[in-house]
């Protein structure tokens, strides 16, 4: 798929902003703080819905204004389709796909879809388990399937449930909250597993190839509680565990095991990277994740999604930049923010549209780009 | 400063109730200032004489200025059938089908710690009162499937169970005229749950 047409109305920085796009790589050039990565989240919110930054819309919308447009048109295979977002003051939100008002968030997803990769996501290596726990929830939350009707629900119960917990309520008062809290976190890893184990191979082969076969990468859910056998029993079973945990719980006062407690290890070469990896390793690693996430969306969408790159080259040494590069297929529409051009190879800038950001506007950027490399 | 002192409090105080911001305080406000005298009498009097007038009934717990409420006492209705929702309004899209003949009871809130709502605090001890009439055959529980309105309804059925009354709830699927294409996965699970069987 390709975004054609990006336009925005009292989008953060931007008073008004129409962008035309004709071909499949896109750079987006300008100092920080100048508005580049307000465009990534402006297209990422088209897949999603919802910024995958914020969960409040109101910082999304201009200083003063009332409310922030997005309006896209995307070429797909199927045909052109166009997405318009609006975003009011307090919450409110309008999503209309080809014209027509859509009620729900999900009847967006799955149109289409985009990897956002930035280069605060390198840190979720060495991060806490939520950071990594965010990685596979961004990526299912994209996805058509009604995760977000799950992983909502279930956040909410157990809000109810801590708050019962502080309260040191009597333990047969969580009853009808684990009840519940069993059968959303059941939902939860079935589907959170099922994604891991589809990105592993991927991951470990992206892996392989960035490290030139000297490195294996081993990805691995890690559920906080016990889940064996047939998926239909892993809701009774979570419920007898949190029962058994009531105690220990009242006395911590929050809920000890379920999806919120879980991990993604990542291993290299046997050992669990979060104690260990290198710098230069931490980047293989989220960038073999990344492209893994590239082909999991391509082969659930059935299209290849747009690939949006957050100041990342910066980040990478020539050689991953190299690789990161190599790996993105013709087919990607690829939207890269950058402060220099220096960090293109001469091959890939060919080609490229540039677009200079300057305090929330856009010129297209044109000259002579061959000699970047040296210069 | 902006409005004179009345003016200003009006607004203030139309801005305490539910879904006005401050701009719809201010249009209402104006609104009330451009009637006649009686219009605005007739409406103040109407707040004090709701206000002071419409009590809980002590058998349903529904809003009524008769206790026991007119449809607890009307005789026409079925006494052996009780169905159980959570708020006043729900009592009213119920009767506004016209289908339901039996009593009702109302719960007045829904469990939920967060806003320091436990079982004590809803109308289950006057439910529990209400089932000492063993007229009633059936319990409906009439209640939304939100995350509280499901704690609620199970920690009923676990309540009221073991009193020997039927136990039932309402139906959940898809709405009348949509499509199951469009419905989302949750809704359709709910659907299949609820099958029955075709007659």
């Amino acid at each position: 798929m390709r975004l054609k047409r990006l336009e925005l109305l009292d989008f953060r920085n931007y008073p008004r902003l129409e962008l035309e796009f004709e071909g499949k790589r896109e750079i987006f050039l300008g100092d920080n703080a100048q508005g580049k990565s307000n465009l990534l989240e402006a297209i990422a919110i088209l897949a999603r819905g919802r910024s995958p930054f914020l969960s409040r819309d109101d910082g999304l919308i201009r200083w003063d204004r009332p409310q922030a447009i997005i309006r896209s048109l995307f070429e797909k295979e199927e045909g052109e389709i166009s997405i318009d977002l609006l975003f009011q003051k307090g919450g409110k939100r309008s999503i209309k796909v080809n014209g027509f008002y859509q009620k729900r968030v999900s009847d967006l997803l799955g149109r289409v879809s985009t990897v956002l990769f930035t280069c605060g996501d390198i840190g979720m290596v060495k991060g806490p388990p939520a950071s990594r726990r965010a990685f596979v929830d961004e990526v299912l939350l994209q996805l058509p399937g009604g995760y977000s009707r799950l992983l909502h629900p279930y956040e909410k119960i157990l809000a109810q449930r801590n708050q019962l917990l502080r309260l040191q309520a009597a333990p047969g008062e969580l009853e009808v909250w684990d009840i519940q809290l069993a059968k959303y976190a059941a939902s939860i890893e079935e589907k959170r597993l099922s994604f891991v184990r589809e990105i592993a191979p991927l991951a470990r082969k992206h892996h392989f190839l960035i490290t030139d076969g000297k490195e294996d990468l081993e990805v691995r859910w890690e559920p906080s509680f016990g889940l064996e056998g047939d998926p239909l029993l892993w809701s009774s079973s979570f419920l007898e565990q949190v029962r058994e945990r009531r105690e220990k719980d009242l006395a911590r006062g929050s809920t000890s095991i379920g999806p919120h407690r879980d991990d993604l290890r990542l291993i290299l070469d046997g050992k669990d990277s979060h104690s260990f990896a290198s710098q230069g390793q931490q980047r293989s690693i989220v960038l073999s994740l990344k492209l893994a996430e590239l082909d999991v969306l391509t082969e659930r969408i059935g299209e290849a999604p747009l690939l949006l790159l957050d100041d990342v080259l910066a980040e990478l040494d020539i050689k991953r930049q190299n690789k990161l590069l190599e790996s993105i297929g013709e087919e990607i529409q690829t939207f890269v923010t950058t402060t220099h051009l220096s960090d293109f190879t001469a091959g890939w800038i060919q080609g490229a549209e540039i677009f200079a950001i300057e305090q929330g506007k856009a010129i297209p950027f044109r000259g002579n780009f061959s000699a970047s490399r040296e210069g | 400063m902006l409005y004179s002192k009345p003016l200003a409090r009006l607004i203030e105080e139309l801005q305490r109730l539910p879904g006005i911001g401050p701009k719809s305080a201010q249009r209402l406000a104006f609104h009330i200032l451009k009637q006649e005298d009686a219009f605005v009498k007739s409406l103040a009097s109407s707040l004090l004489d709701a206000k002071s007038q419409i009590r809980l009934c002590s058998r349903c717990a529904n809003l009524s200025a008769q206790d026991p409420c007119e449809l607890c006492s009307d005789e026409k209705r079925d006494p052996s059938v009780l169905c159980v929702v959570a708020e006043p309004r729900d009592v009213i899209a119920l009767e506004r089908t016209g289908e339901f003949k039996g009593r009702y009871h109302v719960l007045q809130g829904l469990i939920s710690p967060l806003d320091g709502i436990g079982p004590e605090q809803l109308k289950i001890k006057e439910l529990l009162l209400q089932l000492q009439d063993s007229a009633i055959k059936e319990v409906i529980l009439a209640i939304n499937p939100t995350i509280e309105g499901e704690a609620t309804t199970l920690y009923l059925s676990r309540l009221l169970k073991p009193i020997g009354v039927l136990l039932t709830r309402i139906a959940f699927g898809l709405p009348i005229g949509s499509d199951l294409e469009f419905a989302d996965e949750l809704t359709l699970i709910r659907a299949l749950e609820g099958r029955r069987e075709v007659r």
